[in-house]
C-alpha cells in the first residue's frame, strides 16, 4: 500500500499532468471567479509541483547515465508505429524541470500587480504552458518530445496576444510563425526517424535511439540531424532569427516575459544535448564550426543591438539572445567544459533575465514608462530596489562570484579547446576565433548592461515620478521576495557552482567521453 | 444468393425513402417542409442502421471479435466480399466503411438543413428528392468497380448538387451553380477521355481487372496511358474544385445555399476521395508520371486553400470562406497522402478525412447557428469578425470552437495532430518525392497554425458591437440545439479520436 502510494506520489506523469490539471481546475466554471482565490490557488498548486520536482531531483541518482522515473502510457497511440507517451527523468532534465516551475512561480507572483483582466484564463494558461514545457524537458521519446514542444506554443501565443502590449498581437503572431516553422522542422525529422525505428523494429525511445545511432543510414541521420539542430536553433534563437522572439519578449506581459527569457532555450538547449548531441553527434559535429561562429557573431550582434534600444525591456530581449548564442557554443564545443558551462549558463542567465523582467515589471508599474531615456535616478528613490537590481546586473555582465560568470567562464573555454579544431571541417580553424569573439561579446553585453544600469538608476529622479499621484516606490513583500529570491541564487550558485556542476558532471563527462570516442 | 438483400439495404431504403416523399406528396398533398424534414432525416438514420449487418466484420477486423463474440452471433457478415452486377459493383470493407460514411455525412447534413427546407417551402420536396438521390449516387460510387458506374454516381451527385443549388431563386446561387455546371462538364469530360485513353490501351474499364494486369506487369507504359490517367485523375479533382480547378470552387462557395455548400464539403469530398483511392488501387504506380502530378496537383490545392485561409482570417473576411477554404485544406491534406501510393498513405489519407469530417461538420454546425442567429439587418455581415467576442456570450461555445480550430492547427491532444503526424512520417518514407512533399506539408501546418491560433485569439476579444445588436437570441448558444449537440460531439470525437486513433488506423489498414 505505501509503496503503491509512493510509486504515485512519484510518478512522472503526475509531475507533467499536475500543472495542466491545475489549469483545467482554474477554468472549470465551478472554480470561483475571485481573483485572490485564482491567483492563491495556481500559487499554491505551483509550490506543490516545485516542490515535487525538487523531490525527483534529490532522488536522481547524479552518477546514473540512464533515464529514471521511466513510465509509460499503458496502449500505444500509435501502435503500427509503436509510438506512446512516456516519460523518463536525469539529472538534467530533472534541473530544468526545477528551473521551469521555479521561474513559474515567481512569475505567479508578479502577476499579482501587473495582470489586471481574464485572471482564470491568464493563471490557468502559465499553468498549462509550465505543463507541456516540464512534458517536453522529462519526454522519455521523440513523439512524445513532439508532442508536448507543440502543445507549448499554443498557450505563449495567447499570453502574449491577450495580455501583450499595443504591437502584442503582431508579435505573437511572429513568434507563432517562428515556433511554428521550428516545429515544422521537428516534426518532419521526427516522421523520419520514427518511419525508420517503425520499419526497421526499434522504439524511438531515447535510449534505444542512442543504442541504435550508429545502424541510422548516414542521409537519414545527416537529414534528421540538421532539421533536429535548425529546429533547436530557431528555438534559442540564433542569429539572423533572433527578432521574432526579442519582439515576443518586449511586447508579451511581464509575467511571461519572464517565462519567455528561459523557456524556449531551455528547451531548445536540452533537445540540442538530448537529440543532437546523444543521438547524432557525430552529424552534428560536421556542422558544429560553422553554428559556433554564427552563435558567437550573434553574440556581439544582440550585445551591440542592445545597446541601440530605447526600451528598458527590448535591452534585456536582446541580451538574453546574446546568451543563448554562448550556450550555443558551449553546447557545440563537445568538451566537458563546454557542456557543463553551457547547462550552467542557461541556468544563470534564466535566473538573471527572469529577476531583469521582474525589475522591468516593478519599475513600469512605479514609473509608468519603459523608455530609458526618461528613467534616472531610481537608487534615491527605491535604495533597495537598486541593490538588487545591481546583482542582477552584476550577473548579466558576468562578474566574478555571479552564476553567469561561471556558466560563460566554461563555455568559452570548452570552446576554445573544442577537439573539433583537430578534424578538417569547414570553418573548424575558426573555432577558438568564436570563442575570443564570442568573449568580446560578453563585454559588450556587460558594457550594455551597466550603461542600462548606469542611465536607469543613478543620476536625478525626475521630479514628475515623484510628484506623480499615487507614487509609492516602497517595494512590496511580494516583489521583494522575487527579487531577493534570484539575486540570493545567483550569489549562492556564483560562489559554489559545484552545487549545479556535481548533478550534471557525471552526465557530462560520460557524453562526451562516449562522444569523442566515436568521433577520434 | 443468401443474404443478396442485405448488400444492398441502405440503397433500398434511401429509394423507399423517395417513393414514400413522391406519394405523400400527390397522393397525400402533403407538402409542408417539417414533413420532408422528418422524412429526409428519418430515411437517413434508417439506412445508417441498414450498416449494422456488416458490423461484425469490422469487429473482427479491429481485433474485439473475440470478446463480443455471443453477442453478434446472429449477424450475417463475417467475410463479405462480394461482386455484383457482372463485377461492375463491389462490397467490400473499404467500400462498406465509405459507404457508412456517406450516409453517416447525408445524415449530419440534412439535420443541419432546417432552414433550408423552410425557405424552400413549396420546394421541399424537390429538395428532399435531390438530397436523397446525392446520397444515393454517392453510395453507388461506393460501391462501384468500373469506370463507368464510378462516372454515372459522381454524375447523380454533382448534378443533384447543383440543382439544389439552382432550387432557389437568387442571382448569386443561380451564378453559382451554372459555374459549377460548366466547371463540373470540363470535368466530366476529362474523366470520360481520360477513360477512353485508358481502355484504348488496356481494352478495360474495371478496376480489379486493371488491378490484375498492372500487378502481372502487362500493362506497358505508353504516353495515351499516362496522360489518360492524368486526365481522368485532373476530372475527378475538378470535381470537388481541388487543383488544377481551384478557382471555380470558391465562386461556387461563394453563391451556394447552406446545403449544397455542406454537402459539396462532406460527401462529394467523400466520393471524390474514394474514388481516388480505387483509380489508385487500380492504376497507381509509385514514381509515374501520375504519382508527380497528384502530388503536384494537391500540393498546390494545399499551399493555395491555407494561403486563402490564412489571408481570410487576416483581413477577417467572409464565414463562407473561411469555412470553405479550411474545409478544402483538409481536403487537400487528405489527397496529398493518397498521392504517395503506399497501402499506409492511402490509410492514413482515410484517416485524415474522418477527421476532416469531425471538423468539417463542427464548423457547419458552429459558423451555422451564428449565421442564422444574426439580426436582419447584420445579414449582410458575411465576415469572420461578427464571432469576435463570443466567448463573452457563451465560454462553452466558445471553447468547444476553440477545440475545432486547434484541432485544424494539428495542436496535440486532439486528432488533428494524430492525423497531420501519421501523414508527415508516411510522406517522409516516400522516398524520391519526400523532399518537396515534406515542404509543402510543412508550409501549409504553418499557415495553417497562423490562422487557427489568430482566430481563437479573435473569439476572445472584448466585442466592437454589443451582442444584443447583432444576433436575435443569446441564450440560444447556451441551450442544446442541433447546432451545439453537433459542435460538442465533434469536439468530443476529436478529442477521442486522438486516443484510439491508432486502432482505427489499424481497422482502416485491414479494411485496405
Amino acid at each position: 500500500m505505501a509503496v503503491n502510494f509512493i510509486n504515485t506520489i512519484f510518478s512522472t506523469f503526475l509531475l507533467v499532468f499536475l500543472p495542466i490539471l491545475a489549469g483545467l481546475v482554474i477554468i472549470s466554471p465551478y472554480f470561483p471567479n475571485s481573483t485572490i482565490k485564482i491567483r492563491r490557488f495556481a500559487k499554491g498548486f505551483n509550490l506543490l509541483c516545485l516542490a515535487h520536482t525538487a523531490f525527483f531531483l534529490a532522488l536522481i541518482n547524479p552518477r546514473g547515465t540512464s533515464l529514471a522515473f521511466a513510465e509509460k502510457l499503458p496502449f500505444d497511440l500509435i501502435p503500427n508505429l509503436n509510438l506512446t507517451v512516456s516519460f523518463g527523468l536525469d539529472s538534467i532534465s530533472a534541473l530544468l524541470c526545477i528551473l521551469v516551475s521555479f521561474i513559474t512561480l515567481l512569475s505567479l507572483m508578479m502577476s499579482k500587480t501587473l495582470i489586471n483582466s481574464k485572471h482564470k484564463f491568464f493563471y490557468s494558461l502559465l499553468l498549462a504552458l509550465e505543463g507541456t514545457i516540464i512534458g517536453t524537458l522529462a519526454a522519455d521519446n521523440l513523439f512524445t518530445f513532439a508532442l508536448f514542444f507543440l502543445s507549448s506554443i499554443a498557450p505563449v501565443y495567447f499570453l502574449i496576444s491577450v495580455w501583450g502590449g499595443n504591437r502584442a498581437k503582431k508579435s505573437a503572431e511572429r513568434y507563432t510563425l517562428h515556433a511554428g516553422l521550428s516545429t515544422v522542422l521537428l516534426l518532419i525529422s521526427t516522421g523520419l526517424i520514427t518511419a525508420f525505428c517503425a520499419d526497421n523494429g526499434f522504439s524511438s525511445s531515447f535510449e534505444e535511439l542512442i543504442a541504435i545511432k550508429d545502424s541510422i543510414p548516414l542521409l537519414l541521420s545527416l537529414t534528421s540531424s540538421i532539421g533536429f539542430f535548425l529546429a533547436f536553433a530557431l528555438l534559442l534563437p540564433i542569429f539572423p532569427f533572433h527578432s521574432a522572439l526579442a519582439n515576443a519578449k518586449s511586447e508579451a506581459p511581464i509575467p511571461v516575459s519572464m517565462l519567455l527569457s528561459s523557456l524556449p532555450t531551455a528547451i531548445a538547449a536540452y533537445g540540442l544535448i538530448r537529440i543532437n548531441l546523444q543521438i547524432f553527434g557525430s552529424m552534428t559535429q560536421i556542422i558544429a564550426p560553422v553554428f559556433m561562429f554564427i552563435g558567437a557573431f550573434g553574440v556581439v550582434w544582440s550585445a551591440f543591438a542592445a545597446f541601440g534600444q530605447s526600451s528598458i525591456k527590448r535591452i534585456f530581449a536582446f541580451l538574453s539572445n546574446a546568451s543563448a548564442g554562448i550556450i550555443l557554443i558551449g553546447i557545440l564545443s563537445y568538451t566537458e567544459f563546454g557542456l557543463n558551462g553551457a547547462i550552467v549558463a542557461l541556468v544563470a542567465s534564466s535566473l538573471a533575465f527572469c529577476g531583469l523582467y521582474a525589475g522591468c515589471g516593478i519599475i513600469s508599474n512605479k514609473f509608468k514608462t519603459e523608455k530609458l531615456g526618461l528613467l534616472g535616478g531610481i537608487s534615491s528613490v527605491m535604495p533597495e530596489f537598486s541593490v538588487l537590481m545591481f546583482i542582477l546586473c552584476a550577473s548579466v555582465a558576468s562578474v566574478p562570484l555571479t552564476l553567469n560568470f561561471s556558466g560563460n567562464f566554461l563555455s568559452i573555454m570548452g570552446a576554445y579547446a573544442s577537439p573539433l579544431t583537430e578534424k578538417t571541417y569547414f570553418m573548424a580553424d575558426w573555432i577558438q576565433i568564436s570563442s575570443i569573439l564570442a568573449l568580446f561579446g560578453i563585454v559588450v553585453c556587460a558594457a550594455a548592461i551597466l550603461n542600462f544600469y548606469k542611465k536607469a538608476f543613478f543620476g536625478i529622479c525626475d521630479i514628475k515620478f515623484l510628484n506623480a499621484k499615487n507614487a509609492n516606490f516602497i517595494l512590496s513583500n511580494h516583489q521583494k521576495a522575487v527579487l531577493l529570491t534570484l539575486a540570493a541564487a545567483i550569489i549562492i550558485f556564483g560562489f559554489y557552482p559545484a552545487g549545479i556542476l556535481d548533478k550534471i558532471d557525471t552526465f557530462s563527462s560520460v557524453n562526451i567521453a562516449i562522444l569523442i570516442s566515436s568521433i577520434f | 444468393m443468401e443474404n443478396y438483400f442485405l448488400y444492398f439495404t441502405p440503397f433500398y431504403i434511401i429509394a423507399l425513402g423517395i417513393i414514400i416523399s413522391i406519394i405523400s406528396a400527390n397522393a397525400l398533398k402533403n407538402r409542408s417542409p417539417k414533413f420532408f424534414f422528418t422524412v429526409l432525416t428519418t430515411t437517413l438514420l434508417v439506412a445508417l442502421l441498414g450498416f449494422f449487418p456488416f458490423i461484425k466484420g469490422f469487429l473482427k477486423l479491429s481485433g474485439f471479435f473475440e470478446p463480443m463474440k455471443n453477442f453478434i452471433s446472429y449477424l450475417p457478415f463475417e467475410n463479405y466480399s462480394r461482386a455484383f452486377l457482372g463485377n461492375s459493383m463491389i462490397f467490400n470493407p473499404l467500400n462498406v466503411l465509405f459507404g457508412f460514411l456517406t450516409v453517416l455525412t447525408g445524415l449530419v447534413t440534412s439535420i443541419l438543413s432546417f432552414d433550408v427546407i423552410k425557405k424552400l417551402n413549396q420546394k421541399s420536396l424537390n429538395f428532399t428528392l435531390l438530397f436523397l438521390l446525392s446520397v444515393f449516387g454517392a453510395l453507388g460510387l461506393c460501391a462501384s468497380n468500373d469506370f463507368l458506374s464510378l462516372i454515372i454516381s459522381l454524375e447523380i451527385v454533382a448534378l443533384s448538387l447543383i440543382f439544389i443549388t439552382l432550387l432557389v431563386k437568387n442571382n448569386t446561387e443561380h451564378e453559382a451553380g451554372l459555374k459549377t455546371f460548366f466547371l463540373n462538364t470540363v470535368a466530366t469530360c476529362l474523366m470520360l477521355f481520360g477513360t477512353a485513353l485508358i481502355y484504348l490501351h488496356t481494352g478495360t474499364i474495371n478496376f480489379s481487372d486493371l488491378n490484375i494486369l498492372m500487378i502481372n506487369s502487362k500493362i506497358k507504359p505508353s504516353a495515351p496511358y499516362e496522360f489518360g490517367q492524368i486526365f481522368l485523375v485532373a476530372g475527378l479533382l475538378g470535381k470537388i474544385g481541388a487543383a488544377p480547378f481551384i478557382a471555380g470552387i470558391f465562386d461556387f462557395l461563394k453563391g451556394a445555399n447552406k446545403t449544397s455548400f455542406m454537402l459539396t464539403l462532406s460527401l462529394l469530398q467523400t466520393a471524390v476521395v474514394l474514388g481516388l483511392i480505387k483509380i489508385i488501387i487500380a492504376l497507381g504506380t509509385y514514381g509515374s508520371l501520375l504519382n508527380f502530378a497528384l502530388i503536384l496537383f494537391s500540393g498546390i490545392s494545399l499551399i493555395i486553400t491555407s494561403l486563402i485561409a490564412a489571408r481570410t482570417v487576416k483581413k477577417e473576411g467572409s464565414i463562407r470562406l473561411l469555412v470553405g477554404s479550411i474545409c478544402l485544406v483538409n481536403l487537400s491534406f487528405t489527397l496529398f497522402s493518397i498521392a504517395f501510393f503506399t497501402k499506409l498513405t492511402i490509410a492514413a489519407s482515410i484517416f485524415s478525412l474522418i477527421v476532416s469530417l469531425a471538423t468539417n461538420f463542427a464548423l457547419f454546425a458552429g459558423f451555422g447557428l451564428i449565421s442564422r442567429n444574426l439580426k436582419k439587418h447584420q445579414n449582410h455581415l458575411d465576415s469572420i469578425s461578427i464571432a469576435r467576442g463570443l466567448s463573452h456570450i457563451s465560454p462553452f461555445y466558445a471553447s468547444t470552437l476553440t477545440v475545432i480550430f486547434l484541432s485544424i492547427a494539428g495542436i496535440p491532444f486532439t486528432a488533428g495532430f494524430i492525423s497531420k503526424f501519421y501523414i508527415l512520417t508516411e510522406i517522409a518514407r516516400g522516398g524520391i518525392w519526400t523532399i518537396y512533399s515534406l515542404l509543402f506539408a510543412g508550409l501549409a501546418i504553418l499557415l495553417n497554425l497562423y490562422a487557427c491560433f489568430k482566430f481563437i485569439t479573435l473569439i476572445f476579444q472584448r466585442p466592437q458591437i454589443k451582442a444584443d445588436k447583432i444576433y436575435k437570441k443569446l441564450s440560444i448558444f447556451n441551450k442544446l440545439n442541433p447546432y451545439v449537440a453537433t459542435l460538442s460531439i465533434c469536439a468530443v470525437i476529436l478529442f477521442a479520436l486522438f486516443l484510439v486513433g491508432g486502432y482505427l488506423m489499424n481497422i482502416i489498414e485491414a479494411a485496405l
